[in-house]
């Protein structure tokens, strides 16, 4: 009998830690490497502290046509950091998972004019995302879509 | 018609003198980054916490965090515990907190050769909300040249001037 009730109060412990972990796995969903639609790069989305952060880890055209130099950040508004390789930009930062496969509270970056947006992130499917960009209203904004980047597998 | 002026200008120069802010310099040392191998060329990125350990000075100016308006970083030396920079094309230093947006605050590219190297601070970062925050995650990231089978630590001194109300 004390063997059985053992067993059962292990088991409540070990259910009740899968349903606190569930909305932690469910947000990681993010993590991966994504491609926008315009095919140009690859960004992969990782975790740092609570928040995601998406970085871009190849470009379809690295080098800058016209110097023939691996592409730089040459539009950032801050003078200082134009000779950021752009190739590693971090160009989505500080996303947090809202619930319901929606991350919200992010920015995103724009490299070809030096804009930062608000953005928002909802995943319509475990291999697609609509990464919508505005200024002030959500409504006022673009969305495209980012399909995730599988290994394939040999 | 000149005195007018006159006393105007100098009461502008007060009101300038009165509302100009206590600077506070602070330096936080022996972070360290800790690259771990094997890597492979492209982007790699590595992470310190810094404890921004301010509560003393704050209290010997009888301020809180709160009255932090704005953080500037002037200065952040590296230095690498081999000869890791040599397969560096570039890194660019990024400052963060749990609640705190992240901020850019430098760039060295190409990064020069030696065991040490200092970077250009960005001029409009802010790092005045990572500092009420108190918790600081720098992070370093890096393009690594070519593949190596090996690990490496780069150590970071970071100077900041910090902006009291």
């Amino acid at each position: 009998m004390k063997y059985l009730l053992f067993s059962f109060i292990a088991l409540c412990g070990i259910s009740m830690n899968i349903t606190a972990q569930a909305p932690v796995a469910e947000a990681d969903r993010l993590v991966g490497v994504w491609e926008p639609s315009n095919g140009k790069a690859r960004v992969k989305i990782e975790k740092v502290g609570s928040k995601y952060y998406g970085k871009i880890v190849w470009l379809k055209e690295p080098n800058d046509p016209a110097t023939s130099l691996p592409k730089v950040d040459k539009n950032n508004p801050d003078a200082a950091l134009r000779t950021t390789p752009l190739k590693g930009y971090r160009l989505l930062k500080d996303f947090v998972y809202k619930g319901a496969g929606e991350w919200d509270s992010g920015t995103i970056y724009d490299p070809e004019n030096g804009n930062t947006y608000n953005c928002v992130i909802k995943m319509t499917d475990n291999n697609t995302l609509d990464i919508r960009g505005f200024i002030g209203i959500e409504a006022f904004g673009r969305t495209d879509v980012w399909k995730r980047l599988d290994l394939v597998k040999r | 018609m000149k005195r007018p002026f006159l006393l105007v200008l100098i009461a502008l120069l007060g009101i300038g003198c009165g509302s100009a802010d206590q600077v506070v310099e602070y330096t936080a040392s022996d972070a360290e980054f800790r690259f771990e191998g094997p890597l492979f060329s492209g982007p790699q990125s590595a992470q310190a916490v810094l404890a921004v350990d301010i509560q003393r000075i704050l209290d010997s100016l009888g301020k809180t965090r709160e009255d932090i308006d704005r953080v500037e970083l002037v200065g952040a030396d590296l230095n690498a515990d081999s000869l890791a920079f040599a397969n560096l094309n570039s890194l660019t230093l990024q400052f963060t907190g749990d609640q705190s947006p992240m901020v850019q605050a430098g760039v060295l590219n190409p990064v020069p050769q030696g065991m040490s190297a200092a970077f250009t601070p960005a001029t409009e970062a802010d790092l005045g909300a990572v500092f009420r925050e108190g918790i600081c995650y720098a992070l370093l990231d890096a393009d690594i040249a070519a593949d190596a089978d090996t690990s490496f630590s780069i150590f970071g001194t970071f100077h900041f001037k910090i902006h009291l109300r």
